[in-house]
């Protein structure tokens, strides 16, 4: 009976993730309006102290179940089952990265710990978003060039195009600036603690993840759109929003943003956590839809135990 | 001394010489016991006939033989090309719904120009690389639901 349940909850899964942000999303425009035409930003607050963390941490818990699905879909020695099983590290970093910056880091909202004076909000936030930022990303990264791997090795990967190549430059032209600010920024003189030191290294490995991205998509625009391409296509759907993300953050940071402009730039983030979640949901789809039921990553016996425990 | 069953039936084929045949007529009007054998013999061998006979007429070939011959092959034929046809048409699906409409431009070839098989051979790994093992099996095992398992092996499928 647990077993039934988890294969129909899994089987509309990317229509309920797309649906459900979008309805957020909604949600979340009514705030943003009152903030801009206002100024009151107590509804906006509200929202994404409580709506909007709780939404991240569930899309970000779905994408390591989906991860793992996806993973247990591929026998050992299959070359997917690594490229899945770094993923799966990924979402893992993600998922413990979004909880402690999203719920334990924040002094209100859905911290449990919030009126507690000793506990160290400030720390579990930089925890949070070094673990879901550069970690999640070198797993990522690992990931990606295995499938890229696959691909080539499957003959599916084409000829880098020009406009490609273009890309790819403007992105390695980025990191290789990053990199100089980075050591600028690094000068002999300069003491940071570890998480300063770690989050240095995200502009550079976002780039990486971008150059990977380019090539999946050249790779996926040349087949068509297929459940595996979708996959595919929502990670490199994610690193493009990251990276939206992220300018948007530098862009609030350096500049007297209008009003409107800046809120749009916050709500990209639930885009992005969405088509990570996304990813391995297509993943899941294309095997289910070949194979009914789905192996689960436990023993179906374990299962039974989880949903029914012994008395 | 008496003539053996050889002997006896040289006789009654009237392969024997003149002289021969004339000894052993009179050896059998005297010997009741190689009359006996002669007219056992001679039985024996119009049964022999009879079932040749009977035989003959099971196997003889009916008069629209070759006609029947002719129209069962090009059924099995039609049957084949049909087959093929739902085969490629299975699989092109499959494929389609997997890796995406243009997955035939990239790995060259493709259902207008090839073989129900040779589509198989290369659609086969590329599942077993993307959705993983046991899925592509279910994937191909569907592709082959249905098809008659005669036409597929006319078509060299299985």
């Amino acid at each position: 009976m647990g077993n039934a349940f988890l294969y129909r909850a899994a089987r509309p899964a990317p229509a309920l993730l797309i649906g459900l942000t979008f309805a957020v999303l909604v949600l979340g425009v009514f705030p943003a309006v009152e903030w801009v035409t206002t100024g009151n930003e107590g509804t906006l607050r509200l929202f994404f102290d409580y709506i909007g963390a709780l939404w991240l941490i569930a899309l970000s818990l779905a994408e390591l179940g989906f991860c793992l699905l996806a993973r247990a879909q591929f026998s050992p020695g299959e070359p997917l089952r690594r490229v899945w099983s770094l993923a799966s590290l990924g979402a893992a970093a993600h998922a413990v990265g979004s909880i402690l910056s999203q719920a334990l880091g924040i002094p209100g909202g859905l911290n449990p710990f919030a009126g507690n004076a000793g506990w160290p909000a400030a720390a579990a936030r930089e925890w949070g978003l070094t673990i879901g930022g550069p970690l999640q990303m070198i797993f990522l990264a690992s990931a990606l060039a295995f499938a890229l791997k696959t691909y080539r090795r499957s003959g599916l990967l084409p000829r880098i195009r020009p406009a490609d190549w273009a890309l790819l430059a403007v992105v390695a032209g980025f990191a290789v600036w990053q990199i100089y600010e980075v050591v600028l920024y690094w000068g002999p003189n300069k003491t940071g603690n570890f998480h300063e030191a770690i989050t240095v290294i995200t502009d550079p490995l976002l780039c990486l993840l971008l150059a990977e991205a380019i090539l999946i998509r050249r790779s996926v625009l040349n087949m068509g759109w297929g459940l595996t391409g979708l996959c595919w296509s929502a990670f490199t759907a994610a690193i493009f929003l990251t990276s939206v993300g992220n300018i948007g953050l530098w862009l609030t940071t350096n500049f007297a943003l209008p009003r409107a402009l800046e809120a749009s730039t916050w709500y990209v983030w639930f885009l992005v956590y969405a088509a990570y979640a996304l990813a391995p949901a297509y993943q899941v789809e294309a095997c289910r839809r070949a194979v009914r039921p789905l192996v689960l990553p436990l023993k179906p016996a374990l299962w039974g135990r989880l949903w029914r425990p012994a008395a | 001394m008496h003539p053996d069953t050889a002997t006896l039936l040289a006789y009654r084929d009237r392969q024997l010489s003149a002289v021969a045949q004339r000894e052993i007529q009179l050896h059998i009007a005297g010997c009741a016991r190689c009359s006996a054998a002669l007219e056992r013999l001679s039985k024996e061998w119009e049964h022999i006939l009879a079932e040749d006979a009977a035989f003959r007429r099971l196997c003889a070939p009916p008069r629209d033989g070759l006609d029947r011959v002719l129209s069962a092959i090009r059924e099995r034929g039609r049957a084949a090309s049909s087959t093929e046809s739902e085969l490629k048409q299975k699989i092109v699906e499959q494929l389609e719904v997997y890796f995406g409409s243009r997955i035939w431009a990239v790995l060259g070839g493709g259902p207008a120009s090839e073989q129900g098989t040779d589509l198989l051979a290369k659609a086969e790994p590329l599942l077993t690389t993307f959705i993983g093992r046991r899925a592509a099996a279910a994937v191909v095992a569907e592709i082959h639901k249905g098809a008659d398992p005669r036409a597929c092996l006319d078509a060299g499928v299985m």
